[in-house]
């Protein structure tokens, strides 16, 4: 996925949500299926907390990792 | 000896060939016909089938901890780990929630097969059989006492009887 894919995936969460509940490929894996079934649910909590899973079982700092990402985006 | 006429005036090796005709030494590489020769332009382009990669992900290792969460393909098929001295397998794989879950296996050694016979182990069955043994024995038991009673009570009841028809016997015959 490139940035203008993420960028439009930003702006409208439903659309891309849909189309990835559509891709097979995708919804074969369990984590992604529980990511966008969180994101359709509106569960902002609990994609934070696998996000937070992530970034602990691969030594990343989430804060650390969020600052880069809005620096990356021009986001405050 | 008569000489052959140089047909080759550059060339020093016809003296050296005696009985040489140079009629057959024009061609000495006869071409093939040019339709005989396979040409690859002709050739259809072979379908490749994509090749399935039929097998397990995972790999050995000295020790696990040396691997990390790169390890662990995300793909949603987990990964097997086993350690070179065959003494433990982990199947690593990402679940939903974004950690990993590890699964260890090990292997069922004599000595590990022994050590589980020394456990206490409940056998249900066994407990059953004890427990319809017991069930007759007390109802056994208290048959006897029943009877036992019983017969104390018609010994009491008799002798009673006798007393009294004993009393009854001297009354009379004291009279």
């Amino acid at each position: 996925m490139n940035m203008m894919q993420l960028l439009n995936a930003l702006q409208n969460p439903q659309q891309f949500a849909q189309q990835m509940m559509n891709n097979s490929q995708v919804m074969q894996n369990p984590m992604a299926k529980n990511a966008i079934q969180m994101l359709q649910k509106g569960d902002s909590q609990g994609i934070e907390n696998m996000a937070r899973n992530l970034c602990k079982e691969k030594g990343i700092d989430p804060d650390e990792m969020m600052k880069q990402f809005k620096q990356q985006l021009n986001i405050r | 000896m008569a000489q052959y006429p140089n047909y080759y005036p550059n060339n020093n090796m016809q003296q050296m060939y005696m009985g040489y005709t140079p009629m057959t030494t024009v061609q000495q590489y006869p071409q093939y016909p040019q339709q005989a020769i396979p040409q690859q332009s002709q050739f259809q382009p072979q379908q490749t089938i994509p090749q399935q990669i039929i097998g397990l992900n995972g790999r050995y290792v000295d020790d696990f901890n040396t691997l990390s969460a790169n390890d662990v393909p995300m793909d949603g098929n987990g990964a097997i780990f086993i350690k070179k001295d065959k003494s433990e397998i982990q199947l690593k794989n990402w679940t939903a929630n974004g950690t990993i879950a590890t699964t260890c296996f090990k292997p069922i050694t004599e000595q590990n097969f022994e050590n589980n016979i020394n456990m206490p182990q409940i056998n249900l069955n066994g407990l059953y059989e004890d427990m319809r043994a017991l069930r007759g024995e007390i109802a056994e038991r208290f048959d006897r006492l029943e009877k036992s009673m019983t017969n104390s009570t018609n010994h009491t009841t008799n002798s009673m009887a006798k007393t009294s028809v004993s009393k009854i016997k001297k009354e009379t015959e004291a009279e």
